[in-house]
């Protein structure tokens, strides 16, 4: 179904403008990735009102690539600065930042980006195997398994590798009662609108997602000060000689992307754990002349291989689901949903060229990132060099300007703003935002799928553990409750084992 | 030896909130706003809708209800979870030192203002001013990058979304507006 798939996609990717946009996407995603505090999901808020202008898979493909290249991006600074432009790249310094300091900065950029894209490749062909498959067991779901099935994936984004899971619960629950808002798609009545017009089709989840993430982020860059510095990058080259080490490598680079596919299609785990876990896993099987920490080229394959496999490895739930691996798949997922195409087994009963248009998108993004990030280096790295007083408005006109594209409503700019002040308040008293927007994304599924299960229940709520199907996924989700809930201390013992590993 | 002044009396460096206990217990106070709001609906509009009762699929009102009491329990907990952990918030985001928080809420002010006078100016005459005086808020004082960026930052966004996307940007009052 795959191979079908990706023939039925290469009709919808195969044109000169969607493959424009991939490299497009790929491009801005590293410069995005790059800049410290920003990221991927930055990169695909900032340019989604814009790729609503384009077909479909033209603008998953941009989305895609954003994704792609942000999860990437992040190496150079840590490798060149010691400061992780991403999250996600926080491993990679571990030994990326050492092999700079021995002058091998070039090798080490070279070996995190052709690492990516290996790793992102295969993350994409198992992406590619397991999708239609999980999107064929799901046939046989009906609405108890897919409430189940939401909930799973919301909580399991609130509490797993979250400091405060209770913190992550109340956002997620706020997310779902902000999706309420608006007009009941199931009886059409007015819910929560107040007698203003505007609400009836509830708040934009792009103004929701713009105003958390993009203004509540320049809010905290303002706050945290250094707007006019200019750090000081060094020149770097980069040698093809990079992908000669790579191959030194095959065993890390392999197992390193599967891990990294693993963990990203577990809903919550995502980049950095399978970057941190790759890690480990690679120091030990490693030889102690390899010098892990110190410099070890299989340190950067391990933590680079995984991290962009792990972007595959989301989309698996979120393509064969509907259920979003992390915030970034959750505003991957609401955009194809705003195309008029639904994720799940759906998507691969009627929309098959939607999805390997999707598939073709991040296998080539992957290439395009080689290629990209081999030329233009040096491009990214005098992107280091910008002060953030020349940024920060910049990113705030493209997010007053993007949403307010998206309608012409000056009503959406409003919420844009509302949604930045309470993500900001929110940040500050460590309240994670991620669930907010998988909340609102998962609302209304998660709300039909619900009421359709009490209307065909004789019994009420007993049709949630009568079913077998229902009664293990809510099973799993009471075992990552449980988690949420004493997994702080287990989780603390690993990190300190951890540290006394590396 | 002179004994370092502290922080500032309204936010504690390092932390970014302020050192009053009850701010610690903002977010839940703020969030039980909207379970309110949810149980009032439901009381008035809704029910005199026909929406707050009957079947599953008529009762638009059980499903949100359930939501607010859910949202209402788990804040409970966390303002038990707060007051037995002691005076850090677990989780909280620190600002970055130095902070800056009057620069920040001028920013956040000016943003305000924009929205406010994008339909009354129009994006053309909005736009530069806007964008000039967030960069004198951030401290910029070039000269060059003060007349470059505001100009280069309207026109840029004048090409992409009138001149690619077809958006029409709002020409205020005086319908000041360029034809691309």
């Amino acid at each position: 179904m795959g191979i079908d798939a990706l023939i039925a996609g290469w009709e919808l990717f195969g044109t000169p403008l969607a493959i424009a946009m991939t490299i497009f996407g790929c491009f801005l995603g590293l410069i995005i990735g790059v800049m410290p505090g920003l990221g991927p999901l930055m990169g695909i808020i900032l340019l989604l009102p814009a790729v609503f202008h384009l077909p479909p898979v033209a603008a998953m493909g941009a989305l895609i690539a954003i994704f792609v290249g942000g999860s990437c991006g992040g190496a150079v600074s840590a490798i060149v600065l010691r400061i992780p432009g991403t999250p996600i790249a926080a491993a990679t310094l571990l030994d990326g930042y050492p092999m700079a300091q021995k002058g091998r900065a070039g090798e080490a950029i070279g070996l995190a980006i052709s690492a990516s894209a290996v790793g992102g490749i295969i993350g994409g062909i198992i992406l590619i195997a397991l999708a239609p498959v999980l999107a064929d067991f799901a046939l046989r779901f009906g609405p108890p398994e897919y409430f189940a099935l939401t909930l799973l994936g919301l909580i399991a984004i609130a509490v797993v590798g979250r400091e405060a899971p209770l913190k992550g619960f109340i956002t997620g629950v706020l997310g779902l009662l902000i999706a309420t808002i608006g007009t009941d798609a199931i009886s059409n009545a007015q819910r929560f609108t107040f007698g203003h017009f505007e609400l009836s089709s509830g708040f934009h989840i792009v103004a929701i997602v713009v105003g958390l993430f993009a203004v509540s982020e320049v809010l905290f860059q303002v706050r945290g000060g250094g707007l006019l510095e200019a750090p000081k990058v060094p020149r770097v080259r980069i040698s093809l000689f990079s992908l000669v080490l790579l191959l030194k490598h095959p065993v890390n680079l392999v197992r390193s992307s599967a891990i990294g596919t693993f963990f990203g299609s577990l809903p919550g785990a995502g980049g950095v754990i399978s970057a941190f876990s790759s890690y480990a896993v690679a120091k030990a099987q490693a030889r102690p002349e390899d010098g892990y920490g110190e410099g070890a080229e299989g340190g950067v394959v391990a933590t680079e291989a995984a991290n962009n496999a792990s972007a595959g490895g989301t989309l698996i739930p979120t393509m064969a689901l509907g259920v979003p691996g992390d915030a970034s798949a959750a505003v991957l997922m609401s955009a194809l949903i705003l195309f008029g195409y639904f994720p799940g087994p759906e998507l691969f009963e009627q929309n098959l060229d939607v999805a390997g248009g999707m598939f073709l998108a991040y296998i080539f993004a992957n290439v395009a990132l080689a290629g990209l990030g081999f030329l233009m280096t040096p491009v990214f790295l005098s992107v280091l060099r910008l002060r953030k007083v020349h940024l920060l408005p910049v990113v705030v006109m493209l997010s007053v300007m993007g949403t307010f594209a998206l309608q012409s409503s000056v009503f959406d700019l409003w919420s844009m703003l509302g949604f930045g002040a309470l993500g900001y308040f929110l940040r500050l008293h460590g309240y994670p935002l991620a669930p907010i927007v998988i909340g609102v994304v998962l609302g209304p599924i998660c709300e039909s799928n619900f009421r359709r299960s009490l209307l065909i229940s004789r019994d009420g709520l007993s049709i949630f553990w009568e079913r077998e199907i229902t009664f293990t996924i809510l099973l799993v989700t009471v075992l990552v409750v449980l988690w949420g809930l004493v997994g702080k201390g287990v989780s603390r013992w690993l990190k300190r084992q951890f540290q006394r590993a590396t | 030896m002179a004994r370092s002044k502290p922080p500032s009396d309204a936010t504690q460096l390092g932390s970014g909130l302020p050192k009053h206990p009850i701010w610690r217990h903002m977010p839940a106070v703020l969030l039980t706003v909207p379970c309110g709001l949810v149980f009032y609906e439901a009381a008035t509009t809704l029910t005199e809708q026909g929406y707050a009762s009957g079947t599953p699929i008529s009762n638009a009102a059980l499903y949100p209800r359930l939501l607010a009491g859910v949202l209402l329990a788990l804040l409970a907990l966390q303002v038990v979870s707060d007051v037995r952990s002691g005076p850090e918030a677990a989780g909280a985001e620190p600002a970055a030192a130095p902070d800056r928080p009057g620069q920040m809420a001028y920013a956040a002010l000016g943003m305000v203002a924009y929205v406010l006078l994008l339909p009354v100016l129009g994006f053309l005459l909005a736009t530069p001013v806007f964008v000039l005086a967030l960069l004198l808020t951030l401290g910029d004082r070039n000269p060059v990058t003060l007349a470059a960026l505001p100009l280069g930052v309207t026109l840029g966004c004048l090409a992409v979304f009138q001149g690619l996307f077809n958006v029409n940007l709002p020409r205020g009052l005086l319908g000041i507006a360029v034809n691309l």
